[in-house]
């Protein structure tokens, strides 16, 4: 029985990760970075045998939400311009292609176990903001501060050193040498900077934990949660439950997640298009490639990854 | 450079009889906004924003003024715009208390370094971006009033059915609801652009946003295929990611018309949901289909422009005979 194989898989962020296309034996458990306590979680989960993927991806992601994965995870990390800490999480089932998602959640700590209430108890897929959280206290989360000593300590510093970096641009005052409040400047629409490397975009800032799991009957779900970029405008949603750009999966297909520099990537749908992609005939790694190559073109020092695998459990990556 | 084409769409619904006129005369007239920009050599960006502020302004449809309510009978608005030429994008999600969505996505897209904002975050990012407040009152008109008290008595899901019923299932066409606004364009420098803003689908749950603000579902646009502005039942595009499909269908060789029926029908049929899209290439030609009883759509290529309501029933005049003169 393809239980007694464990197999599970992170990336890590120091070098580029693509694995050779080999099928494996299911269930699979992938995950985005070196959360293995995730990992481990989603595994003893979806080899109990009452329990569904579905089951496992929401107890594996919880997991880095609890334990403040990288700080880029759940609560206490993040703080936007105000200080305040909001998740973004998503999930979806392969099978009916079912989303639930939630976006700018505040004061709840398990934004997965929310998406998962989005799709399991609403006709909707997205549901935002303060009326999340509403949504969530009568699902039976509870509401508490996602706020930390170390998100406030963030923000305070933030504040110190002229509020840099932040997401502003074409307005006054310049907000690459000073905090707001702004007002935008008329009819100026300079062109993108093509590099985002003063964010510090990287593995401790704007990360995800994205997750793929199928199960022994080759249905896939699909998952992420994150707290989003450090010191983002107030009410900024990234790429992570945005179906097509944070995670997409489809039974008979395959499923991708993508993480990294949400404001980019959700632009370009890597997710969607890696699963278009393998419903082609390419091979997990070589989708990864070619849905991540539009970024790159656009923004060559873009930083990101994206997890590919199809129903077979065949799965590549590309960083 | 090419000659520039635009299009728009007043949403895939069942539109009523009796309100076919006022939405043939509003996608005429917003069509004809966009088209002049574009006359005088303006950008496809511009041209999109210029014609759906037209369609936000008319309470005839669903979005700005004319927004569709809540559970709660309040207004909350989504809105996405992208500018085919570098894949910048801006959109809103849960607005209130401002006349024009699209504007406010087009200021994330030009002032920030995101793409979407949501919630209280949204409408303060509006109050410091100077975008004038306006009351909730002026948004709501009586339509949308009538449809929230007529649904809100059966809820989310009957207002889904109704509106949204495929065409070739016979049921009794009540009165119902409104849908999404939209618009595509091409330019003479051949940069593309598309845009969407709703106030969602009637006795939605207050914080829920569809499928309009999210880049691939509501709208997309890229130079090297074209773009899409959608309409329907939002939970189900989102689940199929549909304008991005149309364009990742174009990439492989289909042409806009083709991808908009497959893409279309294919959301039917994984997901049970019915809509409607409208396309331009890159080259200028159009794509169209839906498969909600009608649709309210409006083009203008080689100076002709082209209205209607229902799939094969369509009036065309050139812009000239119009008295829309574009000097």
């Amino acid at each position: 029985m393809a239980a007694s194989i464990k197999v599970f898989i992170y990336l890590q962020f120091l070098y580029i990760f693509i694995t050779p296309s080999y099928p494996v034996s299911l269930p699979l458990v992938i995950n985005t970075w070196g959360f293995t306590n995730a990992t481990q979680k989603a595994w003893s989960i979806i080899n109990n045998g009452g329990k569904t993927a579905m089951d496992a991806l929401v107890a594996g992601c919880t997991e880095c939400e609890i334990l403040q994965c990288d700080t880029t995870v759940g609560y206490g990390g993040s703080p936007d311009e105000i200080g305040e800490t909001t998740l973004d999480a998503m999930v979806m089932d392969g099978k009916t292609q079912d989303v639930g998602s939630v976006g700018d959640l505040r004061g709840i700590k398990n934004a997965i176990g929310v998406a998962r209430a989005v799709m399991e108890y609403t006709e909707h897929t997205l549901i935002v903001g303060e009326s999340a959280s509403k949504f969530a206290v009568e699902m039976g989360f509870t509401n508490e501060s996602l706020t930390t000593n170390t998100s406030i300590e963030m923000t305070k510093n933030w504040k110190k050193n002229n509020c840099q970096p932040n997401f502003r641009q074409n307005v006054t005052p310049d907000p690459k040498k000073s905090c707001g409040p702004y007002k935008p400047i008329q009819n100026l629409y300079n062109t993108y900077s093509s590099s985002r490397i003063d964010k510090n975009i990287g593995k401790t800032n704007h990360d995800t934990i994205g997750m793929l799991i199928i199960d022994n009957n080759n249905n896939i779900v699909a998952g992420t949660s994150t707290n989003g970029a450090n010191h983002k405008i107030p009410g900024r949603v990234g790429d992570s439950p945005i179906a097509g750009a944070g995670a997409y999966a489809r039974n008979k297909v395959g499923g991708a997640a993508a993480t990294g520099d949400g404001d980019i990537m959700m632009r370009f749908l890597p997710s969607f298009n890696a699963v278009m992609l393998l419903e082609l005939g390419y091979s997990p790694e070589q989708a990864a490639l070619k849905a991540l190559n539009p970024i790159i073109q656009f923004y060559p020092s873009f930083v990101g990854a994206l997890i590919v695998t199809n129903t077979n459990g065949s799965f590549g990556g590309y960083f | 450079m090419i000659k520039p084409v635009i299009m728009v769409h007043g949403g895939a619904w069942s539109i009523p009889d009796n309100m076919v006129d006022a939405n043939k005369e509003g996608v005429k007239a917003a069509v004809l906004a966009g088209y002049k920009i574009l006359c005088m050599g303006g950008s496809a960006i511009d041209a999109v924003e210029a014609a759906i502020v037209a369609l936000e302004d008319n309470p005839c449809f669903d979005a700005g003024n004319g927004s569709v309510l809540t559970a709660d009978g309040k207004v909350e608005m989504d809105s996405m715009i992208m500018d085919g030429s570098n894949l910048r994008a801006g959109s809103v999600g849960c607005v209130n208390s401002i006349a024009n969505p699209i504007k406010l996505s087009r200021m994330v897209m030009e002032k920030t370094d995101h793409v979407l904002l949501v919630g209280e975050g949204a409408n303060k990012f509006a109050g410091e971006m100077g975008v004038p407040h306006v009351s909730i009152d002026s948004l709501i008109s009586d339509y949308a009033k009538e449809e929230w008290e007529r649904f809100s008595k059966s809820e989310y899901r009957s207002a889904v059915n109704t509106m949204f019923k495929k065409r070739d299932v016979k049921e009794e066409l009540v009165n119902s609801g409104h849908d999404t606004v939209g618009a595509v364009a091409v330019d003479a420098q051949g940069n593309v652009a598309c845009g969407t803003s709703t106030g969602g689908i009637t006795a939605k749950r207050p914080g829920r946003v569809g499928d309009t603000p999210l880049v691939g579902c509501g709208g997309y646009a890229d130079n090297a295929t074209g773009g899409v502005s959608t309409t329907g039942h939002g939970e189900g595009i989102i689940k199929v990611c549909l304008a991005k499909h149309i364009t990742f269908l174009m990439d492989q060789g289909l042409t806009a018309q083709e991808a908009s029926v497959k893409a279309v029908e294919n959301m039917y049929k994984r997901v049970g949901s019915s809509g409607g899209v409208i396309v331009v290439s890159k080259d200028g030609d159009i794509g169209q289909y839906f498969t909600t009883d009608r649709m309210a759509r409006a083009w203008v290529k080689d100076d002709q422009v082209y209205y209607g309501v229902d799939i094969h029933d369509i009036t065309s005049c050139s812009v000239d005979g119009l008295n829309h003169k574009i000097v």
